[in-house]
């Protein structure tokens, strides 16, 4: 997570806008979390 | 605490201290840093039995909703849609039902994540003003 919001702040420090591979990464990090989240919670409709 | 809460933690403060974005693409970029702290909040809150049944159904369609909106914003600011501010508000305020959902839950919650109940979540909201 520190992670990410260090890509915003490397962006400001080098006086450029987040790139798209910096978008991309932060997009499979979150699918990554959702696609185990989304097992627990279907999961957990049925106990 | 454990590792994992004093990871947790770290996560709200961090969205909490996260650079002021100014741009398109770190306002989604900050978008998805805050929506990601909450799936992790809201993981737990599953892994510790807080959110079962009907809530956890409640919580996969916010979810998806959230994660839907994201990737089309996402592609809206890749492909340089001149619709692509309007994306970006709707995933906005669907994150924030996300991490509505998880702030009330999560103030519900007897277990300890390291964060008081009522805890300082502020934070977390800060792209409310965006909407």
């Amino acid at each position: 997570m520190g992670k990410i919001n260090d890509l915003i702040a490397k962006a400001n420090s080098e006086n450029r806008d987040v790139t798209d591979a910096e978008l991309n990464e932060i997009k499979a990090m979150r699918h990554e979390i959702e696609d185990r989240l989304i097992a627990k919670l279907k999961a957990a409709q049925n106990p | 605490m454990n590792l994992r809460s004093m990871a947790i933690a770290a996560c709200f403060f961090i969205a909490a201290c996260a650079n002021t974005p100014d741009t398109m693409r770190e306002r989604l970029a900050a978008a998805d840093l805050s929506y990601q702290a909450a799936l992790l909040t809201l993981e737990t809150l599953v892994d510790n039995g807080t959110v079962t049944g009907d809530l956890a159904a409640k919580a996969e369609v916010v979810v998806v909703n959230a994660s839907n909106a994201l990737d089309a914003a996402h592609i809206a600011i890749v492909s340089s849609s001149s619709d692509m501010e309007l994306y970006i508000n709707a995933a906005i305020q669907a994150v924030n039902l996300v991490i509505e959902f998880v702030k009330e839950k999560e103030n519900e919650s007897t277990s300890s994540l390291g964060i008081a109940p009522g805890g300082n979540f502020t934070g977390w909201v800060w792209s409310r003003s965006y909407g």
